[in-house]
């Protein structure tokens, strides 16, 4: 049996992708149009999210706003978000999920 | 300039580079136009071998001239443009990359600096190498403020703030200490955040 793709496909990861980071202290999805056009690389897009499949692999580019407190970092709440898309995405879909670029376009610091 | 601009830049180029040869090569008597092109042309060059004294030299420097700047513009356009980059690399493994931008970096330390006391503003140039991140940063002090002091004081601020939470090695920072306020372009600092 052969799975078609539609574009509605890639819609409802990105929708996942979105939800998940919403569940993740610290760490937004950017707003205005900068996010929207520096998320590079083919595929579809929503706000800071970009999927596209490549090789029978899905491929995310997320573009974050992050707030850390003394105790986190970058690379630590980066790879927390990386892991829980990675989790969400596979408990949508059996499709194996490729490589999730992660790029910060906004660092808020709190005491 | 698109791709397709430099391409006909490039094709000019090389058409002036094979007309400026074609000339030097007939006037120099290494061609024969009967020998090279069909009978209606051949004619418009053959004056080319009869030229002597100023003539000659005149047509051999220009085209000599003329071949070593097409050269050089051809040399100009095919060097690859350095793409400056937008991005600082947090970490790069199988599973993807992280990248921080400038902007982020640099709105970072100008908020860390800020917090220095005498400093007013700060404005910053963030620079990704193979050892690390350098770091310059100009700031506006108060009159009473010391820059042997102050300077130590931000250096030490930017270099925690980055190594701390970027994970990447500060290698450098450089601190430009003014009176006068920052001619920088203000960038909005709003939040840009759901």
């Amino acid at each position: 049996m052969t799975q078609s793709i539609s574009p509605l496909d890639e819609q409802l990861i990105a929708e996942a992708v979105t939800r998940s980071v919403s569940r993740i202290p610290g760490a937004a999805m950017l707003t205005d149009p900068e996010a929207h056009c520096s998320t590079v690389g083919p595929g579809w897009r929503i706000w800071g999210v970009a999927v596209h499949r490549e090789k029978g692999a899905l491929n995310i580019a997320i573009e974050l706003a992050m707030t850390i407190d003394k105790d986190s970092s970058i690379p630590a709440l980066s790879t927390r978000v990386r892991d829980m898309v990675r989790a969400e995405i596979q408990a949508l879909t059996p499709e194996p999920v490729g490589w999730i670029n992660i790029r910060i376009g906004d660092v808020h610091v709190t005491e | 300039m698109n791709i397709f601009n430099r391409m006909l830049v490039i094709l000019g180029i090389l058409l002036l580079l094979m007309g400026c040869s074609t000339i030097l090569l007939i006037t120099l008597g290494m061609w024969v136009p009967e020998h090279i092109m069909p009978s209606p042309w051949h004619q418009i060059f053959t004056p080319l071998t009869q030229l002597e004294g100023t003539n000659w030299w005149s047509v051999v420097g220009g085209c000599v001239g003329l071949l070593c700047l097409g050269i050089c513009l051809l040399f100009v356009e095919l060097i690859p443009r350095s793409m400056k980059k937008s991005a600082v690399t947090v970490k790069k493994d199988d599973l993807g990359h992280i990248t921080a931008s400038l902007t982020s970096i640099q709105d970072l330390v100008n908020r860390e600096a800020g917090k220095v006391d005498g400093v007013l503003e700060s404005s910053t140039t963030v620079k990704e190498s193979s050892d690390g991140i350098h770091l310059h940063c100009r700031v506006s002090v108060t009159p009473q403020a010391t820059a042997n002091s102050l300077g130590p004081q931000v250096q030490e601020r930017a270099k925690e703030v980055v190594e701390h939470y970027l994970g990447r090695n500060v290698v450098g920072i450089h601190i430009q200490t003014q009176m006068a306020p920052l001619d920088k372009k203000t960038r909005k600092m709003q939040s840009r955040v759901h």
